[in-house]
């Protein structure tokens, strides 16, 4: 490795501030490319299929699920788990990214934000698809009504959850907004079209980028910062609580809110690069999204799948230590009982394909990270169906053990929660700026030279 | 529409130019200086004199008003309206309610921010004429009112052209 | 910018970082706390022997934390590529100085075992199927093996990553910065296995029924926040007395005092997932921690933890101000010390009593372990320069500005 301790510029040193309006509003400027449609059908296609599916559960009943006694949860609520954590990358990224003044963070905010956002959109249908009356969904929510008032059970962390995923979708959403307002004020003064500049223009509610207004809005923006970080650790937390509170071995340990925020930031990592992996090539933004990026990710996933490798040899040791024959069987169930594939697919995937990031000159190929961001977010998928359906399906007695075996209907939803996210990302990617303009701007300077007369301001 | 001249701005391609120009501006005592720039520049805020933002203390004060409507509403509810016994846990379960207290708290304080940050900017203002359309792309500007008791006009002018400006205009 | 801090072109400019001594008055005050510590334990040895180790256990368990926290801290600051640090990592980098000291402390340790672990005694193991089945892993051999072996980790990361340092100060070769991080980041993961086990083993066993996954991660919350109010209290000494009065400003103080902010909040969360997760869950063999903790005459000293150790220090660090004063930081600092051994407290001597005790002995060895800290930290202060005047970041970490 060089010597060298220039730091690496985080973008093309080569790009201008125009530039940077001209290349990120360049795919929002101009008609979608073929493949685009392609893509866009195909996932449109599974949202409306999974709509046809919510028909057929209505008219039919949940039994469309594989779900019964004794594992109630498959993988509607694996597909919930899933889907919440990957949305954790996009605040981490945006939020705890940003107090630690990681400058890199800037070319891949804005896309990563937009994840957590759609993807926290299809997590919160998978709990309301899973009522047994689902037209009801709004009795979760505590109101004063004719039954007596019957309030909703505090005590309960389903109850959490709601309170949980609503708050958090509601503040990564004004932290996204709050992000794009100096840019939909580009796009505006850039626009030609008359529609498009009153479009954008309220969007930007007017915004001129006023000195003595960027003073509030970065108060507000690190702010903002400041409450998304303990609500991203509270929320996969509050996720992880539907499990351990319970008695039930494999769910009930202590270890379980960190672990699964790790886990949760682990695979939003991998689904942050597998995206960014196509849309810097598709939109031709590797000038922006560019190795520096992509290796920090790397890192990050490296370091979050040690983190839950650490919490996997946690939770297997005590089991042992803890001298309970239940806890331990559980443990010995899912490493070799009749889902043990499930549960190596995770070993595999989660802890030992991603240590390949030791290595600088894998962590730097882009088949390698797109290949290994695919298996950790298998492997993820997995970690969730291991946690949940190895400890229901057999628990206490043994008279009451069963398999759990997914239909139709199951990998179904499990289709449409793809389509139904992508649908949103597509159309995001054509109608809102994918890269935080204003805030690569601000940080061009790193890695270039002050000029000599100047003094150092930034 | 009165001609009278309420400003000059001065526009630069360079922040460093800015920078210089906003530190004149301040030598002159200016106080109603503002500048427009495409991104925030780090100590800009204290070069025109501009007070920290006191979005905090409304996010601070929501929060706790969040934060304590949570805790009441869980503790009115399950304890006082209707207490039911619910798996042998108490009736005022303070554990159990930590969660939903803690994100009444982050509802309410972000949002607070988000309306704060909007009311103390008067966002939003579709009203006022954009300056210049390149101010969002990459012109950094310098607004010098006239209501500046050392307000010059040929010395504003030549404080902008002398620090580097590329054009000068009077808003009025 | 604005704080009338000074801006250095280049590292020429930085005046000369004066030697670091303790001065005679002080190291006679330390000594003499030392051997208040050492009479005090041999008294209480004699009187109440139980108690006297428990004591011992406690500050052992507090002061090897902040020993071993400096090296994790250092190494935090390579694998994170940090530049803010670089001005005050020597300071991180003597706390390696206690690490041989804990060592013998250690040792000492392991002749008072059978007055704190049951699983020590072998007629109780044997009639305990549980306790024999943890035997494998609880046993005499095995326990004083793998804390050696912590130690020999610990101790050869600290002493690595400060020899590269020293060497770089000679060429500013950036090469010995690469050298460290390639140490640094098996070291951490080497680190978490290691504290986590020894914080199993030396405190978690006290009641060897009892287990909780999330136990290391709750001391690792503690270590780093009592790590950052000592830097704190060490780096506010060394620039009052002019050894780092040029190179570090108020923004290195808030950063210090943000990751302050930032663990109290942690440890609150680690804190509360283990309890209300025990609390809801109410098993027999988890929930006896508790109920011996929050029943009883063990209640005040819960709720002075929970106000103590979060609700306070958190409103007391909430605002920027505060973090960037430097009398405030070190009342803070010298708070969240005492909370944090008031939390070994909460985890140590409900296994010695129904009721809280506090005396002489708790006081005295309190003391005698605090001289011996430093001491044997500022031993080294004074024998390395304490800022690394030819690393590659220097520059940039002494202008840190926000």
């Amino acid at each position: 490795m060089e010597a060298t301790f220039e730091q690496e510029p985080l973008l093309n040193p080569k790009k201008t501030l125009t530039d940077v309006n001209i290349d990120v509003c360049k795919p929002m400027e101009r008609l979608p490319s073929r493949s685009w449609f392609v893509c866009f059908a195909i996932a449109a296609s599974l949202t409306v299929f999974g709509l046809c599916l919510f028909v057929h559960q209505l008219r039919t009943g949940m039994g469309v699920w594989g779900l019964n006694n004794p594992v109630g949860w498959g993988i509607d609520i694996t597909n919930f788990v899933f889907w919440i954590g990957i949305g954790h990358a996009g605040t981490l990224i945006s939020a705890i990214l940003f107090l630690f003044r990681q400058k890199w963070r800037t070319s891949i905010n804005r896309s990563a934000e937009a994840m957590t956002i759609f993807a926290v959109m299809t997590a919160g249908l998978f709990p309301i698809i899973h009522l047994g009356r689902n037209w009801l969904f709004f009795w979760l929510l505590p109101f004063p009504n004719t039954r007596g008032s019957l309030w909703v059970n505090f005590r309960s962390p389903l109850l959490w959850d709601v309170f949980a995923v609503s708050t958090y979708f509601t503040i990564s959403l004004v932290f996204w907004y709050l992000g794009l307002i100096p840019d939909f004020a580009s796009i505006r003064d850039k626009a030609k079209h008359k529609v498009r500049k009153l479009v954008y223009g309220v969007l930007a509610l007017g915004w001129q980028g006023k000195q003595s207004h960027w003073n509030h809005y970065e108060i507000a923006y690190l702010i903002l910062a400041g409450l998304s970080t303990p609500l991203v650790l509270s929320v996969h937390s509050i996720v992880s609580f539907d499990f351990a509170t319970s008695v039930l071995p494999g769910w009930h340990t202590t270890i379980f809110p960190p672990y699964f925020v790790a886990g949760a930031i682990f695979s939003g990592f991998a689904m942050v690069v597998t995206l960014l992996v196509i849309v810097r090539k598709v939109f031709q933004l590797e000038d922006y999204i560019t190795m520096v990026h992509l290796e920090n990710m790397n890192k990050i996933i490296l370091a979050t799948g040690l983190m839950v490798g650490y919490a996997y040899g946690s939770e297997f040791f005590t089991a042992w230590y803890s001298g309970n024959i239940y806890e331990m069987f559980t443990f010995k169930n899912r490493a070799l009982g009749p889902y043990a594939w499930a549960y190596w697919t995770m070993i595999t995937s989660n802890v030992i394909v991603p240590q390949l990031f030791w290595f600088r000159r894998f962590r730097r190929s882009i088949p390698v990270m797109f290949v290994i961001s695919l298996i950790v977010n298998i492997g993820m998928w997995f970690e969730r169906f291991t946690i949940i359906v190895t400890s229901l399906h057999r628990d206490f007695l043994p008279s009451s053990w069963d398999m759990y075996i997914p239909r139709w209907v199951d990998w179904g939803y499990t289709l449409f929660s793809f389509g139904f996210f992508f649908t949103f990302f597509l159309l995001f990617c054509r109608f809102f700026p994918t890269i935080a303009m204003s805030e690569v701007k601000s940080t061009m300077h790193v890695g270039r030279k002050t000029p000599e007369t100047e003094e150092f301001v930034f | 529409m009165s001609n009278k001249l309420l400003g000059i701005v001065g526009f630069f391609k360079d922040p460093y130019h800015l920078l210089r120009a906003a530190k004149e501006a301040r030598a002159r005592q200016f106080k109603f200086c503002d500048a427009y720039t495409p991104f925030p520049i780090h100590g800009l805020d204290t070069i025109l004199g501009q007070k920290r933002s006191v979005v905090p203390w409304v996010t601070l004060v929501m929060g706790l008003a969040g934060c304590f409507g949570g805790f009441g509403l869980e503790i009115f509810t399950s304890a006082i309206s209707w207490p039911i016994n619910v798996g042998g846990k108490p009736f005022n379960s303070f554990p159990a309610f930590v969660p939903i207290g803690f994100e009444c708290t982050i509802l309410l304080g972000g949002l607070a921010t988000l309306a704060a940050l909007l009311m103390f900017c008067r966002l939003p203002n579709f009203k006022s004429s954009i300056l210049n359309e390149s101010i969002t792309d990459n012109t950094f500007a310098l607004y010098v009112s006239a209501k500046e008791e050392s307000f010059r006009e040929d010395d504003v002018k030549n404080l902008m052209e002398k620090c580097g400006a590329i054009e000068t205009r009077m808003v009025g | 910018m604005g704080h009338g801090q000074r801006h250095y072109r280049s590292v020429k400019e930085i005046p000369p970082v004066p030697k670091y001594a303790l001065s005679l008055p002080m190291r006679l005050f330390y000594l003499g706390l030392v051997l208040v510590g050492l009479v005090t334990f041999l008294g209480a040895l004699k009187i109440d022997p139980n108690r006297a180790w428990h004591s011992y256990l406690l500050n052992y368990f507090y002061w090897m934390s902040l020993g071993v926290s400096g090296v994790f801290f250092v190494a935090l600051q390579y694998i994170t590529t940090s530049v803010w640090s670089t001005p005050i990592r020597r300071v991180a980098d003597s706390f390696l100085g206690f690490l041989p000291v804990a060592f013998v402390l250690m040792l000492v340790l392991f002749l008072g075992v059978s007055h704190l672990y049951e699983w020590t005694h072998p007629a109780e193991v044997l009639h305990d199927s549980i306790l024999k089945g943890k035997s494998s892993y609880l046993n005499m051999p095995f326990f004083v093996i793998r804390n050696i072996v912590f130690y020999a980790i610990w101790f050869g990361a600290a002493i690595l990553l400060l020899k590269n340092s020293l060497a770089q100060d000679k060429n500013g070769d950036p090469r010995f910065t690469l050298k460290n991080r390639k140490i640094a980041a098996p070291f951490i993961v080497l680190f978490a296995l290691s504290f986590t086990m020894a914080s199993f083993d030396f405190l978690m066993s006290l009641e060897p029924h009892w287990f909780s996954t999330i136990f290391g991660v709750y001391t690792f919350a503690g270590l780093f926040y009592s790590s950052m109010a000592m830097m704190i209290l060490f780096v506010i000494a060394l620039r009052r007395n002019g050894v780092l009065a040029h190179v570090v400003n108020e923004n290195h103080l808030h950063d210090l005092g943000k990751l302050m902010f930032a663990f109290c909040v942690f440890w609150a969360y680690i804190a509360f997932s283990q309890y209300m997760l025990i609390w809801y869950g109410n098993l027999p063999e988890e929930t006896g921690f508790m109920i011996r903790r929050t029943e009883g005459a063990w209640v005040p000293i819960s709720l002075a933890l929970l106000f103590g150790k979060f609700v306070i220090p958190f409103f007391l660090l909430i605002s920027r101000p505060a973090k960037r004063n430097e009398n405030y930081l070190i009342f803070i600092a010298v708070w969240v010390l005492a909370m944090q051994w008031l939390d070994c407290y909460w985890i140590v001597y409900p296994v010695l009593n129904d009721k809280p005790v506090f005396g002489w002995q708790e006081m005295g060895m309190f003391a005698g372990f605090l001289g011996l800290f430093v001491l044997s930290v500022t031993w080294v202060m004074q024998r390395i320069p304490l800022v690394p005047m030819k690393d590659p970041r220097l520059l940039e970490g002494v202008n840190h500005h926000q």
